[in-house]
């Protein structure tokens, strides 16, 4: 059924590619179509950024096709189908992207109902939109990958509009309310995996299923009244559940330890899994609450364009897994690990990241770009050393990710653009564990510290 | 792997850079100013616009005339006047203008403005359209349609 929808998707976007001509949307009874095509090629010197780069992958991709019209003067309905690929993350199927009705009641308050693309700082809304930015990656201090989907649109309804300020310039708005879909497979869900502190304890754990309770965005951009200035803030919150399984590896000497000494822990080990030396446990449970801010700033100035982003996210963690935590309560306290009911609280902790950049376009045909990025996953531990001596990771330099980036745009003509981009790396936070598997040899560095990422794209756009 | 076991990649991206770089300075970035006058249908109840107001319309921040009556946008595909218009009234470059109508459409936010490639075009689409603003070279059009003062 999933091959049918792709195959379908992917003959009405060529056909639409073939029918559209030069860049143009193409129109039928009414209704607008548009659609890009997008094919990179990512190759890293090091470590595995959300596939595998370090041999060179293609496997990164994003195809769109959208439908619009407007139903009477104040309704507007329109629909996406996205499909995309980085690795093992979305794998070409297809999702709807957004779907929505629209009824613009004034220009300060229109109210959109339906799957809605998610507000989170100046460019969340586009980032599948590879031919609207000058480059192929986005700072990932501020829009990280593994938390693509999550923020990547909003099931519910929102309210946005634009205000006036007279001599101040004007103010746009968005509000949003509802429910993400989460696929376990995806980056959010894998990144939650990464949370779980007891790997180094031989208890290992895969995200099975998400349910999210809610989810809000809002935003508001102050236009000011300096020609090509805006300021802009956002904020989003998650509340969400994942059900996790829980497994016990025996080759691990800590997990093997721990069977010898704590009686009744032999009595909750299941059978041998797939995996081969793991053992199921009773399953985990997750719960999540995070909280983001955003500061944002763009500045364009006839062909430069100048942006800054600031964003800080809070994240409260629990994991419930009352027989496996209750029996393994001496082991845990001694780790300095409080279990209450069955509970574990990580303390409270925020991310912050931030990056610059700055674009210039040369010629109609050629832009070159810039940015610096900077992230910490806890940022009262940037230089990585209390994570590792809570056993969350080996090696500090997993506490930053520090990205210069070099980008040429060329728009070969209206339809077609190439990018070519540069990378260097100092830092390995944001990378996946399960992108870049515990080597074999405990001598070798998982994660290596200084390294180089090189991406190149190709896309259509009608 | 090293980074010199891939100099390939790292060859075109610089080579990339340093010719393209040197190409668009040699082409000439800028136009002479066209002169380029405001108009709309007859029907549209407004007199003068402040530059403000042109930019919020043209962005698709401003739907609406005082009289209820939706504005319908008419741009043109390029040329001079075109460049003249955005750069005088909406503060962009005809690059930032295609791309902010392209984040509009392809995010279900909005719907791409009328583009024509000849001032006449707009000049008739204009004409008939009720609630439609567009631009046009002020010498060639004058009196021909209803035009505004900027303020």
């Amino acid at each position: 059924m999933k091959s049918a929808v792709k195959i379908m998707f992917l003959s009405a976007l060529f056909a639409m590619c073939c029918f559209s001509g030069n860049a143009r949307a193409y129109e039928y009874q009414g209704v607008d179509i548009r659609g890009f095509i997008s094919q990179g090629y990512l190759q890293s010197t090091d470590n595995n950024f959300f596939a595998e780069t370090e041999d060179g992958t293609s496997q990164f991709n994003e195809a769109g096709i959208n439908f619009s019209a407007e139903v009477s003067d104040r309704l507007r309905l329109g629909v996406q189908f996205l499909s995309r690929d980085l690795g093992t993350i979305g794998n070409n199927e297809v999702i709807l992207d957004w779907a929505i009705a629209d009824y613009h009641f004034r220009d300060w308050l229109g109210l959109t109902v339906g799957n809605m693309k998610f507000v989170h700082g100046l460019y969340n809304e586009t980032r599948d939109l590879d031919m609207v930015r000058t480059f192929i990656l986005m700072p990932q201090s501020v829009y990280i990958e593994a938390w693509r989907e999550a923020i990547s649109s909003i099931q519910g309804a929102g309210l946005y509009g634009d205000l006036g300020l007279s001599d101040m310039g004007s103010l746009s708005y968005d509000l949003q309310y509802g429910t993400v879909n989460l696929d376990s497979d995806k980056g959010a869900a894998r990144l939650l995996g990464d949370q779980w502190p007891f790997e180094g304890m031989g208890l290992l754990v895969d995200v099975d299923q998400i349910n999210v309770d809610y989810t809000y965005a809002g935003s508001i951009r102050w236009i000011t009244n300096l020609e090509g200035l805006i300021l802009g803030g956002s904020t989003w919150g998650y509340q969400f559940e994942a059900d996790a399984t829980t497994l016990l590896d025996t080759t691990n000497p800590m997990a093997a330890a721990m069977l010898q000494n704590n009686p009744g822990f032999v009595d909750l080990v299941g059978p041998l899994n797939a995996y081969g030396a793991r053992f199921m446990l009773s399953p985990s449970e997750f719960g999540v609450e995070t909280v983001s801010y955003t500061a944002s700033m763009e500045f364009m100035w006839r062909n430069l364009v100048f942006a800054a982003e600031y964003m800080r996210t809070t994240y409260n963690i629990e994991f419930r897994n009352s027989p496996l935590f209750t029996t393994l309560e001496p082991v845990l306290s001694a780790n300095g690990v409080a279990v209450q009911d069955g509970t574990i609280e990580v303390d409270q902790f925020s991310s912050v990241g931030y990056y610059a950049s700055l674009a210039y376009r040369f010629a109609p045909w050629f832009e070159l770009g810039t940015y610096y990025s900077v992230y910490y996953p806890n940022e009262d531990d940037k230089d990585g050393k209390e994570r590792v001596a809570k056993g969350l990771d080996d090696q500090d330099h997993r506490g930053w990710l520090k990205d210069i980036a070099l980008t040429t745009r060329f728009d070969v003509n209206e339809n077609w653009i190439v990018k070519l981009e540069a990378h260097k790396m100092d830092g390995s936070a944001i990378l996946l564990g399960a992108d870049n598997p515990a080597p074999e040899d405990p001598a070798e560095d998982r994660y290596e510290e200084d390294w180089y990422l090189f991406a190149a794209k190709m896309t259509f756009h009608f | 792997m090293k980074l010199r076991s891939i100099p390939l990649i790292a060859r075109i991206v610089l080579a990339g850079i340093v010719l393209s770089a040197f190409g668009g300075f040699i082409v000439p970035a800028g136009h002479a100013a066209s002169e380029v006058m405001v108009v709309a249908h007859g029907s549209v109840p407004v007199e003068s616009l402040s530059r403000d107001a042109v930019q919020e319309i043209f962005l698709g921040r401003k739907t609406r005339w005082s009289d209820g009556q939706k504005i319908t946008l008419a741009t043109l595909k390029e040329g001079e006047e075109h460049e003249a218009f955005l750069r005088m009234y909406v503060g962009k470059t005809p690059h930032q203008f295609k791309n902010y109508w392209k984040s509009q459409v392809f995010t279900g936010r909005g719907k791409a403005p009328e583009a024509f490639t000849s001032p006449d075009e707009l000049a008739e689409f204009v004409t008939n359209t009720p609630g439609a603003i567009g631009y046009l070279p002020q010498r060639a059009y004058q009196n021909q349609l209803k035009s505004f003062m900027i303020e």
